[in-house]
Formats: C-alpha cells, structure tokens, sequence
C-alpha cells in the first residue's frame, strides 16, 4: 500500500486549504525548525484514520476534548460574523497494491470537523464557537461493479482498519516522543500481539484447540465401545467414568491455570510499573543533587563573568577607550617637540645681544661714586652727565623665551610631555589587554553554556520523572509511601498467584497420573471378542499424536519468529551503528521476559548503552517486525514516523535513514534533525525520494508566535 | 595657574538630545546588562568621553550652535575620576587646535574643541542607534567598537 497524498485544510497550524504533500515511493522526509507545524503534520496523518492526536502530557486526545484547538487559528480570527462557518478537514488519499487476485484500489479517506460561530466575543475562546463530532467518509471505485462508492460511519471504520490493521498500526504510525507508550517492550503481550498478528501462530493455536477437543471426544467414544466389548463391563464402564472425571478436572485446571496466568502477567506488570516509579523516586534525589551542583558551578562562572565585568568597566573607563588615539597623540607630541624648536631658537637669538654692558649694578655704583668709571670723568649729582648716566638704567631688555606666555607655555610643555610619555607606555598594553579579557569572556560564555545545556538535561530528566513515570517528585515521600504500600500489595498478589499457579500444574500432572494409572487398569481387563476392531479406537492414537504436535510446532513458529525479528533487526542495528561505533553488541529479546537487551557474543547483557541506543534497538525491532509483516502477509504497509531520531547523533541519523529506505516500500519521517543550511547536502542524497519543508509564514520571531498571522507552509525542495 | 588647575572650574557643555538619546541611555548606576541589569557606563563623563575619543578619531568636529545646549558639567569631574582621561583629551584638543602649542594657555580654547569634538563624537554613535537601536544593548558591543577602531589612526 502506498499513501499517495495528504491535503490539509484549516487543520491546527496550517491555515486555508493549499497544503498538499504528494508522497512517491521510498524515502519521503519532512523537515523544518522548531515549530514548524512537523508534529501537527503526523497529527493530522494520525487524526484522519483515528479521530484522535497524541498530545505529550495528555496522551491520546478526542477530537471533542480537542475543540476549536484543532481550527486554524488565522481561520478564526478573520471570521466577520455571527453563524461563519469553519472547515478543518484533512484528506489522505492511499493506494492499495494489486494482489493475486485483486487490483489496486484508490481510496480517499476524509475527515471533516466544522464550528460555526456563536458570538463576537474573543474568537480564541472555546464559548464562542458551536463545535460538532468529525465526520469521516472514505471514497472508492467498487472492484465489482465499477461503482463510486462514499463509505460513512462504521463502514468507513472497516475500510480503515481493514486498510491498517490496529494491531500493526503502533508499528506503523510511530511518534519518537510517544514510543514507549505506543509500543512497550517490556510488557510481554506487546511483541506477542505483533507476532500473533503477523505470523500463522494463531492459525497453530485454533488447530491444538480442535484437535484437543477432537481428541477428547474420540478417546471418550473409543472407551465406550471397547467398554461394550470388555470382559467386565462395570468395572471397565468405572474406570471410564473416572477418566471422564479427571478429564474434565484438567480441562477446568488448564483453563483456571491459563485465567490465573494472564492475571500474574497483568499484576507483574502493574509490579514493574510500581518498581520503575520507585527507581524513579531513588533516581530523585540524585538528580537534584546534580542539579544543585551545576547550579552551583553556574554561580561560579557567574560571580567570575561579573568580577570581569567590573573590571572591564574600570579599564574602559580609565584607558581602554584612548584605543585608536595613536595618531593623534603622535600629533601632539610633535606640536609639543613644535614649541620647544621655538623656544631653542629663541635662547639662540639672546647670544647675538651683548648690549646691555654696563649693567646696572656697575651703573648704580657710578652714581654713587658721582664718576663715569668709562671716561674717567666727574659726574656730579643732578648734572647732565648724571643723568646721562642714570638714563643707562633698566636697560636690559628680557629674552623672548622668559616672556610670562612663553615661560607658562614651557612649563605645560614639559608637563604634557611627562604626561604623553606615561599615556603612551600605558597605551602599548591596551591592545593585549582587551584580547585577553575577551578570550577570557568568551571562554566563560562557553563554559556556562555548557552547563546551562547540562542543567536544562538534567531538568528534562526530571520532567520526565514526572511525565513518563508518573511520579509528583514534589511529593516525594508521600508517594514514595504510596507507591511502597502499592508494591507490597502487588508482591502478596503475584505470591498468591503463583502459589495457586504450583498448585493447578500439581493437580494437573497428578490428574494426568491418575489417567495414565486408569488407562493402564482398563488395559489390563480382558476384552471378549479380541477379533473385532474398535475404529474410534485408532483414530485416538493419531488425534492424541497431533495435538502433542501441533502444540510443540506453535511454539517452534512462535520462537523461530522471534528468531527472525532479532536476526532482522541485528542488520539494521549493525548497519546503523557501525556508522558512529559508539555501542557494540547485538540485539537480544529474552524468551522469559521479553525485554530487549544489548548483549555481547557470549549473550551476555551489556550495560554502557544509553536513552539513544535502547530507542534505536527498539526501532530496529519496529523495523523488523514490519518487514515481516510485509513477507509474511504479502502487503507492504507505509512507515510513518515523527521525530524518530531525535535521541540519535548526526550520523546515525542519516545511517538509520538510509536502513528505512532500503527496508519500507515507502516510508515518511518527519524531523527535525535536518536543519536549513543542510538542506542542499540532504538533497543529493541518493536514498531520498522526497524531501519537504516546513517554514513559519509571517513569524515575527517574537518568542510568542503572533497567532493571529502566522501559519505553516510546505515546500516541496525534492520531489 | 596650571592648564589644567584653571581648566577645572570651565563646563564642558552638550547638547540635550545627547543627554537624552545617549548618555542616559548608557550611563548610570540603575540601569541594564550583562549580570546584573546595569548600564556599560556609570558616570556621565565616562559617556562623554567616550563620545569626545570617538569624535577625535573619526576627525569629526562640529560646533555646537546656539539651540539646545543645555548641559554641561565640570571638567574636574573627568580629572578628578579618569585621570590620564583628562591628561589625553587635552592632549587631543592640542593635537587638532588650529592654535597650536598656544592652545596650552588658552582653557577656553581647549574646552571648546573638546566640546566641538564630543558633539562630532554624539552624532557618530547617534547614528549607529539609528541604524540598529539594540546596537549597544550588548555590553560586548562597546569592545567590540573599539576593536573596530583603526589603531594607525
């Protein structure tokens, strides 16, 4: 079978009817961001066959608990009026392969949900919407008489789960975050059911019960008859009363001990879950330890961020900031170095001027003494010559240098030189110092991403204490007790059980005794005619021989299909892991309990594997057990799958897709482990078919998504 | 009197739309980053000069006209905390004053080339908000900006 398309109209955030994807075979992969509408999309492929959608937390949702939720939001907001009706539909349209006798048929497969509009108020609230139940059709062309023919309501049911049976449809429809709850290995029923479904042990289960049936009642008419011909007959009629009796004794024990069977699965497996949430609550306390240990780190890195801080301010504010000024303080310097060349040759210009002799002091004593000491001659107080020379006085003239301007202009010149000379010893460092604080900032940024990723895992951790466990870790204690008190009950339960269990297959093997030892009675009674042959007699021995047969044969097909899931999934795993080599060993499901385990050649279980690895065993046996239902059941169903891989590295992601392509007919992935700019790359690859994605239209890129305008596109890059 | 003693009592002055689109924006004790919400700088004369060395470096000088100039504070508020600050934008007025070495006894002259180059500087990180108003929302954006100066200059 083939899904062909998929068509989208007003369906959670995809808004309007132009989303269409066209499926080929092989490889279909979608991808896209973050919120991107990926998961909406498996929704949607989920809700057109099954009227429900997985949503994490909540587990399977209905379509009435859903509610206007399911209806495009965009749809909503731009309806004008009272009475507006809205449309979500989605149609899958699925083409199944032509048989030995049948030809392939198309069928289109249509959900619809309409909500009409009640009142203006907010269009995001639920009150202000009439809402109705979906209605599913499916359309075909009749084989037999060429008609078209629209299937409703049960009918259209049948179709369906005659199309994709739900015993193999967890198989089938696989949502990575889901797949414990889809698809639990660790509950013995869960790959029984599978094997019942895809092999002919049922067929081997019908035949043991006829057979057994026909076999009783043969031995019963077979001791009537050779009753009649018994040397003493009442005695013989006796014996054959008592067998009757131990008989139907084993038929009540085997099926008390089959009712009594099926409960002790039904307590062990409540017993696990108990056991797995109070591992969970032991597993508590150390996470919460972890956590308060990288919170702890976190503060450290983050006191030493602010202490670099700090002192980035500090420097920036006292020297940083000069970065850059080299030239201009090389300027300067020279206007500097400029006035002292002045003021050099001015002090030059002052040894050209000698006329200041005398000086004044040699004046002044001229005066005194009354005499000019150069001619000699007398100088009287108030004579002309005098005051000739008293007029000599004062005369010297300053150099220009010790102007008061040029002297001030000095003084700041060698103190700006002093100045200029530390900023630029300073200045040297800046450069080594800024790289070196922003090698240490970002080493920090680095360090505390690293542990803000740890944390963040850590917290995922214990989220999913709480959502896969269904543990309050907030109520540790109390539910601890609980869950004790829960564990205890369950333990006397199981104990019971298997006390009355020993007891119906004691009660068994002694009826069977008592049987044999009858038997052997009635053997031993002569019979009166010898001659005559009882058929009934004959026939016994061969039904008696093929029910222990056919018994043993069940169970060899049972055991050699579980031999082949394990040998098909080894392939797979093998292939995948040998990409990245980060897990050795085999896939191994234990014959007792049914888990799956890793073990290595000697069959012994390994214990280094981690979340990653146990999805990946898990999906190569998922993987396995489709392909054999495709071999053993001549159909080949399509694989759909949402974020399978998303506990995977990169490379055994692309591995893990190559091994679906090479396993399913067709197959669709959605994931998001394709990001945009590898898109290209992914293209080229030889083992895609079709590739698709998925972008946000008008996204605003606020954290909060504008619900009124953005909506979901696909784009077909490869198809 | 020292250059520097008389230049002490002189206000540096700016424009208003600075104090408001720049240095109340980055400077100041109560404000936003990188651990704790603060702003990169905690002064006003710390923004200030920071715009003035911008100013510098990109040879912008324009004058600050009549209209809006409205602020103004001390130049011993950058001598008294920045200490070789205040040496180096003295020095950087002496590098461009059309005055030369006599711009060394001339405060008036000194502030209003400081005054003439921080304006230039304003306008320059102005436009930077302009173009991406986050510009300097991340306080690595300021080393950032100083590592895209060119040291030759």
């Amino acid at each position: 079978m083939l899904i062909k398309s998929i068509k989208l109209k007003n369906f959670q955030c995809y808004y309007g009817d132009k989303h269409k994807i066209n499926f080929t075979e092989g490889l279909n992969i979608i991808t896209g961001s973050i919120a991107s509408g990926k998961s909406k999309l498996f929704d949607a492929f989920y809700w057109v066959l099954n009227d429900m959608i997985f949503v994490t937390g909540k587990e399977w949702v209905s379509t009435k608990g859903l509610g206007i939720s399911l209806v495009n939001d965009k749809a909503k907001y731009e309806s004008q009026s009272v009475d507006d009706l809205i449309e979500t539909s989605v149609e899958m349209v699925v083409n199944t392969t032509a048989g030995r006798n049948s030809k392939p048929i198309e069928y289109t497969i249509r959900r619809e949900y309409l909500i009409s509009r009640r009142s203006m108020k907010d269009c995001f609230d639920s009150s202000t919407w009439t809402t109705s139940t979906s209605t599913l059709t499916v359309e075909y062309v009749n084989q037999k008489n060429s008609n078209h023919e629209i299937a409703q309501g049960q009918e259209a049911k049948e179709i369906i789960e005659n199309l994709f049976p739900s015993k193999i449809s967890p198989y089938i429809w696989f949502q990575g975050e889901a797949l414990d709850k889809l698809i639990d290995f660790d509950n013995k029923g869960t790959l029984r059911k599978a094997i019942d479904y895809i092999s002919y042990v049922p067929l081997y289960k019908t035949m043991n019960n006829i057979i057994t049936t026909v076999d009783s009642k043969i031995s019963k008419s077979a001791r009537k008859q050779i009753g009649k011909l018994s040397g003493n007959v009442k005695l013989y009629n006796e014996l054959s009363r008592q067998i009757e009796e131990k008989n139907n004794s084993i038929k009540n024990n085997k099926q008390l001990l089959e009712d009594k069977s099926i409960t002790l699965g039904e307590r062990k497996d409540q017993m696990e879950e108990v056991e797995s949430a109070l591992s969970a609550l032991a597993e508590f306390p150390k996470l919460s330890e972890e956590k308060i240990e990288i919170n702890n780190d976190l503060i450290n890195i983050n006191d030493e961020l602010e202490r670099l801080d700090i002192k980035e301010r500090k420097r920036f504010s006292s020297l940083w900031m000069l970065y850059g000024t080299k030239k201009s303080l090389q300027t300067a310097a020279d206007r500097l170095i400029e006035f002292e060349d002045h003021r050099q040759s001015l002090i030059s210009k002052e040894y050209e001027l000698p006329e200041d002799v005398p000086g004044d002091v040699y004046i002044n004593k001229m005066l005194k003494n009354e005499l000019c000491m150069i001619c000699d001659r007398p100088a009287e107080k108030d004579s002309e010559a005098y005051h000739n020379i008293k007029a000599k006085l004062n005369r010297k003239i300053k150099p220009e240098y010790l102007t008061p301007e040029n002297e001030q202009i000095n003084t700041e010149v060698l103190t700006f030189k002093a100045k200029l000379g530390t900023l630029s010893r300073n200045y040297d460092s800046i450069k080594s110092e800024i790289i070196a604080h922003k090698k240490k900032l970002n080493d920090l940024y680095e360090e505390r991403k690293i542990f803000k990723d740890k944390l963040d895992s850590v917290n995922d951790e214990i989220d999913k204490l709480y959502t896969k466990r269904g543990i309050d870790v907030s109520e540790g204690a109390k539910t601890h007790r609980n869950k004790h008190g829960e564990y205890v009950t369950l333990n006397e339960v199981v104990r019971n059980l298997n006390r009355k269990i020993e007891t119906y297959r004691a009660s068994l093997r002694d009826a069977e005794m008592q049987i044999a030892k009858l038997e052997s009675e009635q053997s031993k009674i002569q019979r009166v005619n010898t001659d005559v042959n009882v058929v009934e007699e004959e026939i016994a021995k061969y039904t008696k021989y093929l029910a222990n047969h056919i018994s043993d044969i069940e169970e060899k097909e049972y055991n050699k299909l579980i031999g082949h899931i394990e040998s098909d999934a080894n392939i797979n795993f093998e292939k995948i892991t040998s990409v990245n080599r980060t897990i050795d060993g085999k896939i191994k499901i234990d014959r007792e309990t049914f888990r799956v385990l890793n073990v290595n050649e000697e069959g012994r279980e390994l214990q280094n594997y981690n979340t990653g690895h146990y999805t990946l065993m898990k999906m190569c046996i998922i993987n396995a057990i489709i392909s054999l239902t495709n071999n053993y059941k001549d159909e080949s169903y399509p694989f759909i799958t949402d974020a399978p891989t998303s506990n995977l590295d990169d490379k055994a992601t692309f591995a893990y897709l190559e091994s679906i392509s090479e396993t399913f007919v067709q197959s669709i992935v959605i994931t998001k482990d394709i990001s945009e700019d590898e898109i290209e790359e992914i293209k080229q690859k030889k083992y895609i078919s079709s590739l698709f994605f998925l972008k946000i239209k008008n996204d605003t890129g606020n954290e909060k998504m504008n619900r009124k305008e953005a909506y979901s596109t696909i784009t077909p890059i490869k198809n | 009197m020292s250059l520097v003693s008389e230049l002490s009592d002189k206000r540096l002055k700016y424009k208003t739309i600075h104090r408001e689109g720049i240095l109340d924006k980055f400077c100041g004790v109560q404000g936003s980053q990188r651990i704790i919400d603060r702003k990169y700088f905690s002064q006003l004369w710390e923004g200030y000069t920071w715009a003035a060395i911008i100013g510098f470096i990109n040879d912008k000088r324009i004058p600050l006209g009549s209209g809006g100039k409205g602020d103004a504070f001390k130049f011993s508020v950058i001598n008294n905390n920045g200490g070789e600050l205040a040496d180096a934008l003295i020095l950087l007025a002496l590098s461009k004053s059309k005055k030369g070495y006599k711009c060394l006894t001339d405060p008036e002259e000194v502030i209003n080339v400081i005054e003439e180059y921080a304006n230039g500087g304003f306008e320059i990180i102005q436009s930077k908000i302009r173009e991406d108003e986050s510009h300097f929302n991340n306080p690595d954006a300021f080393i950032e900006e100083l590592l895209e100066r060119n040291d030759e200059n």
